[in-house]
């Protein structure tokens, strides 16, 4: 027999090699058949020796037979017609040869459960707290652990039956790799029964049959009564194999044993006909349905899917997603690199998806939800390892993560909304802190966090007004939204592989939330105005403006003191206040990114613009603002930040205030060191009227009146200005300006630096013999014409408000009253060269006045603190006021832009059915507001009216542009 | 008309259509309005009033008469809503002062109710009620016209279940049909 055939031993694939070689290397021995000698007896002598040489290579005697005869013998027997009883007598003994090793098998073994499984019961132990749970459930990873483990809820291991039944299988391995070599060599011999006979006849080859003999009558034999002991077996290996409770080489048994089902070809009658039925003709095609198939992997998925069930309901028995998703993890983990080891290519897929779906996909929606440590505590807690894992973990079961970013979007809009919640406790906190301060020197503060008390103590000398709250609400609310985004970015970026879908969901569900309160435009705008002017205000130097319609103002300095001494002052100073740092820049655009979230962008806009006014008109840094070059510019810096986010014609009016500053700064100079050159100092803002919000009554300031000296400075500037600009006009606006003024008092000279309407008022007394005249309010009001409101405040400014009594007043009462006298006080002091004049807000003045009048019936100076809710409901009232004012005027706008975008789609498009032409709109307009279905009825409606549009005649939802 | 012979002046109106025997609130006073072009109340153009009645060869007043009667048949009957149409729209021009575009919602829902009540008996009480407590200002045409299309296609709708307010009915439809829903609930 050639040595050759001991090689691969049981692998059938190799058949074929093998042969070639035995052909190869016997060519020489082989003689040409006889063909005349053999006659009928010869032919069962040769069955017989057949015969007994398969037995004895059955029984491993091989070594005696001679190839070469017995393969002449086969071939004899099928040259001479002989194929059919050759076939038939071969498979009859393999039969039952095999039926004997079958009751061989069944003789000598019993299966015993090596694995109990029990039921599940939910077995939390309530008492145990979370820490031992899970090193209690960590203890199967740890082979050294006891091998029998005795918890209610885990399978019991049977350690005495384990080996029996490893014995068993390694012995059912080897009878089958025996028989694939036996049958390998019984082939290789009937070699030219294969070629011919069974090639003839398109039967299986006598291997192919040998192995489907070995499927039917031992293994499936009797019921399936060895592949099922086989099943459990292996079953209950995998199952150790979990617990990490094997070695290698019986993890090496179970593949092979896997091999050995995979290898098992069904019944091959069954393949037969399938053959004859020429659906799979083609030789070698293995398709057919194997034992592994159909007995095995049903059976194995089934037992894995128990597993995986029993694994998931014990971990979820502890509500704590944490240990959820980590032992799922790792659970996944080990599995997948024990099918890679053991497991089939072709259940690898099902296994894995089997296990995605039991561990993950059943129970990922109630995981995430748990309360405590799920999700939502690990985002709050930025818990990035979780975070990781959950993204995994969901990615697994679904590349669009649908039910991860639904979870996300919840925790966002959810936890969005208590921001809002969280400042205004935080605000209501510190009130009730100040309340305690006063009450108790020390008020046990325990439960505060000291950033409330810093800010408590800080915040709370006096106190707040409603600006003063709204503005602390503004900042804290938008700090925490903006810092609530940062986390949210940073947990995207460090587990989320910066997915754009959930950069998506992040970003509309702030969206969502931002957008819940209507008073965010106005906190933002609020927001980046205190932060500015803080950044702005280092210095102290002096300007003054004024303003209105296409321009104008006067303003500053002058006069007066002693002996009539008009001088000047005001430069602007050279340090660069405008000039920022990394800070800044960082600050802006974090802050300008908060805008993409807000629906009401034109509001953001309105109430930027007021502030961005305000802050330009009265911050004596706005020249060296708007004059520093454009990356050094704090106020230029947020606007083209601004115009990233929103666009060109959103910032187009912001530009243009600055452009009027900058300009105006110019041609102060120019008039300033060439016309107007004397000691009178004039700087003027030239306000473009459309682009500024600040607006002031053209009536009022015409009847305004000024000093000679004044009047005859606005003239020359006029002059100055129509020479250069012919067919503007100018108008000067009083009530922004201020004006600088030194006064010689009794004690010292002080520089008096006042508002326009102040300044006019103390100008009534610039004449040196007229000091001591006393004018009524009303003589004043006549004097001046400033209006009565004004009056009122700033006679308070000057003659009531402590630090700045520049004027004695007559009676000493709070109000003002039209017989009231003012005359100037000589005896005036202050610490300061320099003095300011606050303006009393129109609000408080008019509410002392009010209450001053009130109580002057009655008693004096009741209670300061009714007279502080006075101001406060005034100072509310005139905040709705003003609201709704900015809300009118941005409805009026967004009727004109709606109008205009209407127009501008139609006269494109021609004809539009209506919704179309609501989606276009809304795109058209998002980024300015989002305007709702009924507005834009509307003012499709009115288009109707005017006969821009009309409706098609037919078809109702048609509109069509009118020319 | 003593100032103008191409046309026919108010009174000259009002006699004509008492001699046809019809109170000027009658619909076919309206009709007659409609069918002869009258480019406002009380007015009707010499050409068009002769032009007319001669294709229609009546030249007595009862021919005429008739001819307004079968009109006012043809309004009634089921499947009328052409000429319906036709006059409710030529209506609002009909009714509106001179530069306005919208009439005032009290004229409106007297010409609602004599134009349309008898067709629709359920949504004409309703709307003009509505349309009183709503007191909005003025209809437009666009609303008056849209309105028949409305009730027509919404004829035997009383619950709206499957109103959609982002169609293209106009602000006061939509308001409309909400009043009637909360109505019915």
């Amino acid at each position: 027999m050639c040595a050759s055939m001991h090689v691969n031993k049981s692998q059938r694939t190799s058949t074929h090699t093998t042969q070639n070689s035995i052909r190869h290397g016997l060519r020489a021995k082989i003689r040409p058949p006889r063909i005349s000698s053999l006659n009928q007896a010869n032919l069962s002598d040769s069955w017989n020796d057949l015969s007994i040489a398969i037995t004895e290579i059955q029984n491993k005697n091989a070594s005696n037979l001679s190839f070469g005869e017995l393969y002449t013998k086969a071939y004899n027997m099928v040259l001479r017609k002989h194929g059919e009883k050759l076939y038939n007598n071969v498979k009859n003994q393999i039969k039952n040869y095999l039926l004997n090793v079958y009751k061989d098998i069944v003789k000598s073994f019993d299966y015993q459960p090596i694995v109990i499984y029990p039921l599940f019961e939910s077995s939390i132990k309530t008492g145990g707290d979370n820490i031992d749970t899970e090193a209690d459930f960590n203890d199967s990873n740890d082979p050294n652990d006891t091998l029998i483990n005795i918890s209610t809820d885990e399978p019991i291991v049977l350690k005495e039956n384990i080996d029996r039944n490893i014995r068993f299988l390694e012995k059912i391995v080897t009878i089958w790799e025996d028989h694939i070599f036996s049958m390998k060599m019984i082939s290789d011999v009937l070699m030219y029964l294969d070629r011919v006979y069974a090639k003839e006849n398109s039967l299986p080859s006598v291997y192919d049959f040998g192995i489907s003999l070995f499927n039917d009558f031992v293994i499936t034999y009797n019921n399936n009564k060895i592949g099922e002991m086989l099943n459990q077996i292996v079953i209950d290996q995998f199952y150790l194999t979990r617990k990490n409770l094997t070695t290698n080489s019986e993890n090496n048994l179970i593949k092979s044993a896997m091999k050995m089902f995979e290898s098992l070809q069904e019944d091959y009658l069954t393949r037969n006909k399938l053959r004859n039925s020429r659906l799979k003709a083609k030789e070698g095609s293995t398709t057919a349905v194997n034992y592994y198939l159909r007995y095995f992997e049903p059976f194995f998925l089934k037992k894995s899917s128990d597993y995986y069930e029993v694994f998931a309901k014990k971990l979820l028995s502890f509500h704590d997603g944490s240990i959820y998703i980590e032992s799922i993890s790792s659970l996944i983990n080990e599995e997948e690199n024990r099918f890679l080891l053991i497991v089939p290519d072709e259940t690898y897929p099902k296994l894995v998806q089997l296990m995605d779906n039991i561990l993950i996909n059943n129970n990922f929606n109630q995981i995430l939800d748990f309360e405590g440590n799920s999700l939502n505590y690990w985002l709050y807690n930025l818990d990035f390892k979780k975070l990781k894992l959950t993204y995994k973990l969901a990615k697994r079961i679904d590349s669009e993560f649908k039910l991860l970013r639904e979870k996300l979007r919840n925790y966002i809009f959810l936890n969005g909304q208590k921001l809002e919640v969280k400042v205004k406790l935080f605000i209501q906190n510190i009130n009730n802190n100040n309340n305690n301060n006063n009450n108790n020197n020390n008020g046990d503060n325990k439960n505060n966090n000291s950033h409330n008390n810093n800010k408590s103590n800080r915040l709370n000398v006096k106190k707040r007004t409603l600006k003063e709250t709204q503005t602390l609400f503004a900042n804290e609310w938008i700090k925490l939204i903006l810092k609530f985004r940062e986390k949210l970015k940073t947990s995207l970026k460090t587990c989320f592989e910066n997915n754009n879908n959930f950069s998506a969901t992040i970003e509309n569900a702030f969206s969502e939330f931002i957008n819940l309160n209507p008073k965010v435009s106005e906190c933002l705008a609020i927001y980046m105005d205190d932060y500015i002017k803080k950044s702005l205000k280092q210095s102290t130097s002096i300007s003054s403006k004024v303003s209105n319609n296409i321009s104008n103002g006067i303003n500053n300095s002058a006069i007066a003191n002693g002996n009539t001494a008009i001088s000047t002052i005001n430069s602007s100073s050279n340090n660069k206040l405008g000039s920022m740092n990394d800070d800044i820049k960082t600050w802006i655009e974090g802050s300008v990114i908060l805008l993409k979230f807000i629906n009401d962008k034109d509001l953001f806009e309105k109430y930027y613009k007021n502030y961005l006014g305000k802050r330009l008109l009265t911050s004596r840094n706005s020249f060296n603002s708007v004059v520093g070059n454009i990356d050094n510019n704090i106020e230029s810096f947020a606007i083209i930040k601004i115009k990233e986010e929103t666009g060109t014609s959103f910032t187009s009016k912001l530009e243009g205030m600055f452009r009027d500053i900058k300009k105006s700064k110019e041609l102060n100079d120019e008039f300033n060191s060439n016309i107007g050159k004397d000691s009178l100092e004039l700087e003027v803002n030239i306000l473009t009227s459309t682009f500024w919000p600040q607006t002031n009554s053209r009536e009022i300031d015409s009847k305004i009146i000024y000093p000679e000296f004044l009047k005859s400075k606005q003239e020359e500037y006029n002059e100055f200005y129509y020479k250069k600009y012919s067919g503007r006009f100018l108008n000067f606006t009083s009530n922004f300006g201020t004006m600088d003024i030194r006064i010689q008092f009794n004690k010292k000279r002080h520089e008096i630096i006042i508002p326009i309407y102040g300044g006019l008022i103390l100008l009534l007394w610039s004449d040196l013999d007229q000091r001591n005249l006393k004018f009524t309010m009303k003589e004043i009001e006549e004097k001046t014409m400033i209006p009565r409101n004004d009056l009122i405040r700033h006679l308070q400014s000057i003659s009531v408000a402590p630090r700045t009594r520049l004027l004695k007043k007559e009676p000493m009462s709070k109000g003002i009253n039209e017989t009231d006298l003012f005359s100037f006080n000589e005896s005036f002091e202050a610490p300061t060269f320099k003095v300011k004049v606050l303006t009393i807000s129109m609000i408080s003045s008019a509410a002392t006045n009010a209450k001053a009048n009130q109580a002057a019936n009655k008693k004096e100076d009741q209670a300061g603190g009714k007279n502080r809710n006075v101001e406060m409901d005034v100072e509310i009232e005139d905040k709705k006021r003003e609201d709704q004012q900015i809300m009118r005027d941005v409805l009026l706008d967004r009727k004109y832009e709606i109008d205009a975008a209407i127009v501008r789609i139609m006269k494109a498009r021609k004809r539009l059915e209506h919704n179309e032409l609501m989606s276009e709109l809304i795109k058209l307009l998002i980024g300015r507001f989002k305007p709702s279905p009924q507005s834009i009825k509307q003012r499709i409606e009115s288009l109707l009216e005017k006969d821009y549009l009309k409706r098609d005649e037919q078809n109702i939802n048609l509109y069509e542009y009118v020319a | 008309d003593p100032d103008n012979r191409e046309q026919i002046g108010l009174d000259g109106t009002i006699n004509y259509i008492q001699g046809l025997g019809l109170e000027p609130e009658d619909r076919r006073a309206l009709i007659l309005a409609f069918i002869l072009d009258s480019p406002s109340m009380g007015i009707f153009r010499h050409e068009s009033f002769v032009s007319y009645w001669t294709s229609q060869n009546a030249y007595t007043l009862p021919d005429m008469r008739g001819l307004l009667d079968r009109f006012e048949d043809e309004l009634k009957s089921e499947t009328g809503y052409i000429k319906l149409k036709q006059l409710y729209r030529y209506s609002f021009g009909f009714i509106i002062e001179k530069n306005q575009t919208t009439i005032d919602s009290d004229i409106a829902i007297d010409y609602w109710e004599l134009l349309l009540e008898d067709r629709f008996p359920e949504k004409i009480p309703i709307w003009c009620e509505f349309v009183k407590l709503a007191k909005k200002g003025g209809i437009s045409k666009d609303v008056w016209n849209m309105f028949l299309d409305f009730l027509i296609q919404y004829k035997d709708d009383n619950t709206y279940d499957n109103w959609d307010p982002m169609a293209a009915w106009p602000n006061i439809i939509d308001e409309f049909v909400s009043y009637c829903r909360k109505d019915t609930i």
